[in-house]
């Protein structure tokens, strides 16, 4: 009986523990480099964890990348498969703040853009359009 | 003292298949429970000439018994004498009624309702305010509201197959009636237990949500109590039972009992520090299931850590690649708004990573072609005059 145990114990160490510690350990090292990666990429003053997208507080925490503009206009809509529709409107010497505010997008929420970025400009006010997915 | 004048309670009672046997030694300080046995339904001769041996080798004894009958009604007037019912007068004008369940074949000369037990238990915490005292044994609540002058109401409750969630809402549900029944409320309850039920007693607590305290004690504890004295015993269905007489106790014969009692103690104590070949060989079991237990946790720590870290370099991949495309979509943008200022204005621009197309106005012509043409070689630049004198451009890419 206790042979049984023992064999057993050798069986799952040799077969499943190693293995999994192998995995882990590799794992570890490739969840570091990437970490380290994003961490390069992430120009924010404060890098914080990608948040849950929420259409509120996403209008909210663009806004603050126009400060002190007044005519910015920024629409969240839902549309089919789970995806939103953004469009942002402001006048184009603030385009730089707009670029900025798309560059933190995926470091602050957890989306990623569909393909395209469409801009209509007409009397100095720029008006752009894209589709987030959150994943 | 010889065992002819010892007196003893044998006491017995029956748990689903099993009878549980046990006897003490009554003396004026109190009992001495001895041994404890347990029998199966199907070894009920056995366990019957058990009880018939103790009663040869202590012929001054009595055979206590408690009734799980599930049918135990509380009257408050005398009934006339019928022998298909047993009658327990637990209190002044309080009785306990049942069905004449003596078993015929099992010795029992004392056998007592567990109302007459909880009474008996907690009859000297008893005021004027209403109490709730809740024995709990074999798998039934025996409910009891009861005050120092008078036993109110007595009740059963069966909880077989119920969960401890279903059990609380129906001790909640039967209190609720009497109340309204009554207009009187309890604030306290009280709880004897033959075994343990946590589970119960939280349940309990959330649903009644009043002070509720726990007891246990054994049903064989509780039985050798009732037995150690006539008033007590007044409170079993026996009428007729046997007066009890113990002896003053000898000096010599309590040392006698305490120091076989002692004895046993260093026979247990012994046990302990050199184990039995039959506890060798479960230890060396033991021993060999360590290290698999060992291996399993550490195994399963790996595993879910490395659940976890695919989990989290999926999302960071992710959002690796969502950042690399946003950059080079900011880039172009960027690129393509720098390209047209000053020899132009864009009216309309579409980008991806892959492709470009801008229309817009143009003012500084060649200017503008090889600004355009600088980002994208490939691009091809067409130019048409539009309302007015201003020229329209458009440049697309792929």
């Amino acid at each position: 009986m206790k042979r049984v145990f023992y064999i057993l114990s050798f069986i799952a160490l040799f077969i499943w523990v190693v293995p999994n510690y192998f995995n882990y350990s590799k794992n570890r090292d490739i969840y570091y480099k990437k970490l380290d990666s994003l961490e390069r990429l992430d120009k924010r003053e404060i890098p914080s964890d990608a948040k849950k997208f929420h259409a509120e507080l996403f209008k909210e925490d663009t806004k603050r990348y126009f400060k002190g503009v007044n005519d910015v206009n920024i629409t969240v809509l839902s549309i089919p498969n789970n995806k939103y529709e953004i469009k942002i409107i402001f006048p184009n010497i603030y385009l730089s703040n707009f670029l900025k505010a798309l560059y933190d997008t995926p470091l602050n929420y957890r989306v990623y853009l569909d393909n395209t970025i469409i801009y209509r400009q007409s009397n100095k006010i720029i008006e752009v359009s894209f589709i987030v997915t959150p994943y | 003292m010889i065992n002819r004048e010892q007196y003893i309670t044998i006491t017995h009672y029956k748990e689903r298949e099993f009878y549980f046997l046990n006897y003490a030694i009554q003396t004026q300080e109190g009992f001495i429970p001895k041994e404890m046995a347990q029998f199966h339904e199907s070894e009920k001769d056995r366990f019957i000439s058990k009880i018939r041996e103790l009663q040869k080798e202590y012929p001054n004894h009595h055979i206590v018994s408690i009734s799980l009958a599930y049918k135990q009604v509380l009257a408050h007037t005398p009934t006339p004498k019928d022998s298909s019912k047993l009658i327990a007068n637990i209190f002044k004008s309080n009785y306990i009624i049942q069905d004449n369940d003596l078993p015929k074949d099992i010795p029992i000369t004392l056998y007592f309702s567990p109302f007459a037990i909880l009474y008996e238990e907690y009859k000297s915490i008893l005021n004027n305010k209403l109490i709730l005292l809740i024995g709990y044994f074999d798998r039934k609540l025996f409910m009891m509201f009861a005050t120092k002058d008078k036993i109110h109401e007595c009740w059963i409750i069966g909880t077989r197959g119920l969960s401890e969630k279903k059990i609380a809402e129906r001790v909640n549900l039967t209190t609720k009636k009497y109340y309204e029944l009554s207009s009187n409320t309890a604030n306290h309850i009280e709880i004897l237990v033959s075994e343990e039920n946590p589970k119960l007693l939280k349940f309990l607590r959330e649903e009644l949500s009043v002070d509720i305290n726990l007891a246990q004690n054994s049903i064989h504890q509780l039985l050798h109590h009732m037995g150690s004295s006539n008033e007590i015993a007044e409170m079993n269905y026996i009428k007729d039972f046997k007066r009890i007489n113990i002896e003053p106790f000898e000096e010599n014969n309590l040392n006698d009992i305490k120091l076989e009692e002692e004895s046993r103690f260093v026979d247990r104590l012994k046990s302990i520090f050199i184990p039995s070949r039959e506890e060798n060989l479960k230890s060396s079991i033991l021993a060999s299931i360590l290290p698999l237990f060992i291996i399993l946790v550490v195994g399963t720590f790996y595993y879910l850590q490395n659940r976890t870290l695919i989990s989290k370099i999926e999302q960071i991949s992710t959002q690796i690649s969502a950042l690399n495309k946003m950059e080079s979509l900011v880039d172009s943008s960027l690129n393509i708004f720098n390209a047209v200022k000053n020899n132009g204005e864009i009216l309309k621009a579409v980008l991806s990573v892959d492709s470009v197309y801008i229309t817009g106005k143009a003012w500084g012509i060649p200017k503008l072609e090889a600004n355009l043409k600088h980002l994208y070689k490939n691009g091809i630049f067409t130019i048409k005059t539009g309302d007015g004198f201003s020229s329209i451009f458009t440049f697309s890419s792929k």
